[in-house]
């Protein structure tokens, strides 16, 4: 049984904000007050001087279209509030994970093969972080539409959290600051990595917003997240890696959650009524282009695992099944 | 360990910088396009000085822990029928103002800084961008939350989105921002960062919050107190902004000067909504218009910043006195205007209580009783007789800052200014010398306005009468005088109803 207390009830006029009210008929709940057709949509007063060809807010921004661009929404519901909630959270666990790898001394009796990997093939991640960061931000930029631009922008602010965690270990690990200067140099320079940059930085110069969100989100990301970091975290587990391990966690576990609205975004993309066919031609296309180079960046980055008994092969395999798993998703819905 | 040898200041550096890199598999024009064709030449983007040293995961942190306390003094107020316990329901005109013309700027702020983020090549710039390109986007939600309930009750907030887009006063707000947004990054940041954030915050956002607060709106104070933080943050980076272009290259100083100029009087025209807010609308007021002009723009702004600008070489704004001698006027002007003409209006107005006219006549001494109170008193009597003073016909629009051509001469509250220019052949009408030197230095932007008053006439706004502009609208009831509104009927009969449970 509960109690009851009695309130002193005036019912409203009216259940909710107009916009929101016709499209959902119910009362919304934050996520969709906050996020459904917030974006200034039409009467725009002046062209951009860098780009007089478009609105401000412009469909044509990219070659993928919707018939309603709010017919995706972000199945993790998050707007501010909800989204600052869960990373402050997943980064308090990582936090007190690596406090406690701290105090075991876990950081300088590291084994040294791991201390390698660390810093010389995920170092270098930092920048590539940093990249996607950029991307994404452009994406939050020139897509239309609160809600898709909203998960962009919360996976811009994502990806330089996630620099600003390697960034920590390699401050953790014995070398500190001269880690960061060694990871940049192969960044810039080292052979394995260059594939990796050379695909950042074509992804940087493409103005298509569409292009870019497929290229970072539907491929590089589910190449690089399975194949590194959770293929790393579990040879880290066979291989002495220890507590250490809790950041390459933090990074796969990160991926899951950025999985789960590129996934809905893709669906929604390829089953459009109206340009469903369309827009699986373009994803296809682009599918075609960047999935071969996120293999070779694979296969150069792969061997680094060798010293602590991965294979190039082991790493592409984890890669190629989650990156299958989530282009499925363009099937049309039966 | 090695994190503990280092400082704080090394160790938020090396979170922070040197992650960018010069591209060398694409041109770095290809990458960052945008930064060059305005003319501001930068030579070291490291010498950006960042005073706030947070991280990513101290931001979240933070900003969670504001936002759990925001939420829940929001659902207390849901739940505890605060919107009962406001001065009075006129007050929410001035809260309608808000969410129609400026959340929706809270927004475009957030997708502008994402555009900042992206291309600057300056690692700290950026990142200083893509923090505030998120709490914008927060403001923006908390905003549209917080005001939820009270549109549940009220009218006037139910299709702010729509209206923002569409309504004839919001095309000054939006029309200010959209000229923003679609200049160059550099000026985006001296028009956003300093003219808005720095320059006149305190006479654009400030007072809404102000007004909030001392009129019992629970909700929309508790918001600027929360984001007293994030404010704090934008306006140094403000400030920042226009001392780095300013101290990286000579060349940079007419540039910056030229759009503190224009970003001066197009921000200060904004200002004349919320002139006539502050003014007329607040059931309690905080201070008069003049007073906070006086204050916050004269002493701190004037007295204070231009002061040490000046060692930058830059001068005080070009139109500057001509807004000092608005002062005594601007308020009673815009209001009469919006008074004028409610009827397409999607809040209320009303001619303020006598013992309000009189605190007009003491905060305004040498223009009130003599140029403005005969106008309410006259329509006080036209609206007793029935017939309630409404301007027929729709008013010519500044082409620039879009406000209804009620301006006067500087200094002479009742000489009208009406300023031609021509340009390809086609007359342009502006407010001041201050729209005019502005459309005439870009006048290819500014014939690009979707001016709201000209598209009614073109057929463009659901007809040609007001019942169809209306309709296109989207009214229901949100226009016209207060004493004959719903918010009215329905706040007294809501009192009565909870006074006789006493
Ligand atoms: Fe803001
Ligand atoms: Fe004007």
């Amino acid at each position: 049984m509960a109690y009851e207390i009695r309130q002193n009830v005036i019912d409203p006029v009216r259940v909710g904000y107009q916009w929101v009210a016709t499209r959902i008929g119910r009362p919304a709940n934050r996520y969709e007050e906050g996020s459904i057709e917030v974006q200034q949509q039409e009467n725009f007063h002046y062209r951009p001087l860098w780009d007089p060809d478009h609105d401000i807010f412009d469909p044509g921004y990219s070659a993928l279209q919707l018939t309603d661009w709010y017919s995706f929404l972000d199945p993790r519901q998050y707007y501010y509030y909800t989204y600052n909630q869960a990373r402050t959270r997943a980064a308090e666990a990582l936090a007190s994970a690596q406090q406690y790898a701290e105090q075991a001394g876990a950081f300088e009796t590291l084994d040294p093969r791991w201390h390698t990997v660390l810093v010389e093939l995920f170092g270098p991640l930092r920048h590539h972080e940093y990249g996607a960061h950029l991307i994404m931000a452009q994406v939050s930029r020139f897509s239309y539409g609160t809600t898709i631009e909203q998960a962009a922008i919360y996976s811009s602010f994502d990806h330089l959290g996630n620099a600003q965690a390697l960034t920590k270990v390699l401050l953790k690990l014995e070398g500190g600051q001269a880690n960061l200067a060694e990871a940049r140099r192969a960044w810039l320079e080292g052979e394995a990595h260059q594939p990796l940059r050379r695909y950042v930085e074509n992804v940087l110069a493409l103005r298509d917003w569409g292009e870019q969100w497929t290229a970072v989100n539907v491929v590089l990301n589910a190449w690089v997240y399975p194949a590194l970091y959770r293929y790393g975290e579990m040879l880290g587990r066979q291989s002495g890696l220890g507590m250490v391990g809790t950041t390459l966690r933090y990074l796969d576990d990160w991926y899951r959650d950025e999985r789960a609205w590129t996934e809905r975004l893709l669906e929604t993309f390829a089953n459009d009524p109206g340009h469903g066919a369309h827009n699986r031609a373009v994803l296809q296309e682009s599918l075609e282009r960047w999935r071969p180079q996120a293999e070779a960046v694979l296969r150069a980055l792969l061997p680094h695992f060798h010293e602590v008994g991965g294979t190039v092969e082991g790493g592409l395999a984890s890669a190629q099944a989650e990156y299958e798993s989530l282009i499925a998703r363009m099937a049309p819905a039966q | 360990m090695a994190t503990s040898k280092m400082g704080l200041k090394e160790t938020y550096r090396a979170m922070i910088r040197g992650l960018e890199w010069t591209p060398t598999y694409q041109p770095p024009e290809a990458i960052y396009p945008y930064h060059t064709f305005e003319g501001i030449k930068i030579h070291n983007w490291d010498d950006w000085e960042d005073p706030f040293r947070i991280t990513v995961e101290s931001y979240w942190k933070y900003q969670a822990e504001k936002d759990r306390r925001f939420y829940a003094i929001l659902d207390g107020f849901i739940q505890s029928q605060g919107h009962l316990n406001i001065s009075d329901a006129r007050y929410l005109n001035a809260l309608k103002l808000f969410l129609q013309g400026v959340t929706p700027l809270e927004y475009m702020a957030h997708r502008g800084f994402s555009q900042i983020a992206r291309f600057l090549p300056g690692a700290a710039p950026a990142f200083a961008a893509l923090a505030q390109s998120m709490d914008e986007l927060r403001h923006a939600q908390t905003q549209l939350h917080a005001i939820s309930p009270y549109n549940r009750y009220y009218s006037g907030f139910h299709s702010m989105r729509r209206w923002h887009d569409r309504v004839w006063y919001l095309s000054v707000p939006k029309s200010f921002f959209d000229d923003a947004v679609s200049s160059g990054p550099f000026e985006f940041l001296t028009a956003i960062s300093f003219g808005f954030e720095y320059l006149l915050t305190n006479l654009l956002f400030v007072p809404f919050m102000s007004g909030a607060s001392f009129n019992g709106d629970l909700t929309t104070m508790t918001f600027g107190f929360s984001a007293q933080s994030d404010e704090s943050r934008h306006m140094t980076l403000g400030l920042e902004a226009v001392k780095f272009m300013l101290e990286q290259d000579e060349d940079n100083v007419p540039i910056v000067q030229q759009w503190i100029d224009k970003w001066f009087w197009r921000a200060y025209r904004v200002t004349a909504l919320v002139a006539a807010m502050m003014d007329y609308m607040l059931p309690r007021r905080f201070m008069s218009w003049k007073e906070a002009f006086e204050l916050y723009f004269e002493e701190q702004m004037m007295n204070g910043l231009f002061p040490d600008l000046k060692y930058y070489g830059i001068n005080p704004p070009r139109h500057v006195a001509q807004a000092i001698a608005e002062k005594d006027y601007l308020s009673h002007q815009v209001y009469w205007v919006l008074y004028s003409f409610t009827y397409a209006a999607m809040f209320h107005t009303w001619v303020p209580e006598p013992q309000e006219l009189d605190w007009l006549s003491q905060k305004y001494p040498g223009t009130f009783d003599r140029y403005f109170r005969p106008l309410f008193e006259r329509a006080r009597e036209a609206q007793a007789q029935g017939h309630r003073h409404y301007f027929a016909g729709l008013p010519q629009l500044c082409q620039v800052c879009q406000i209804p051509m009620a301006f006067t001469y500087p200094g002479e509250p009742i000489r009208h200014q009406q300023r031609a220019s021509v340009y390809q052949g086609e007359t342009y009408w502006t407010c001041s010398e201050g729209c005019q030197w502005i459309f005439e230095r870009e006048p290819e932007k500014y014939i690009q306005a979707w001016l709201p008053v000209h598209e009614i006439f073109k057929g463009n706004c659901g007809g040609a009468s007001v019942p169809e502009v209306l309709a296109w609208y989207g009214d229901q009831g949100d226009s016209g005088d207060y004493l004959d509104s719903q918010d009215r009927k329905h706040w007294i009969a809501w009192h009565e109803q909870v006074n006789q449970l006493v």
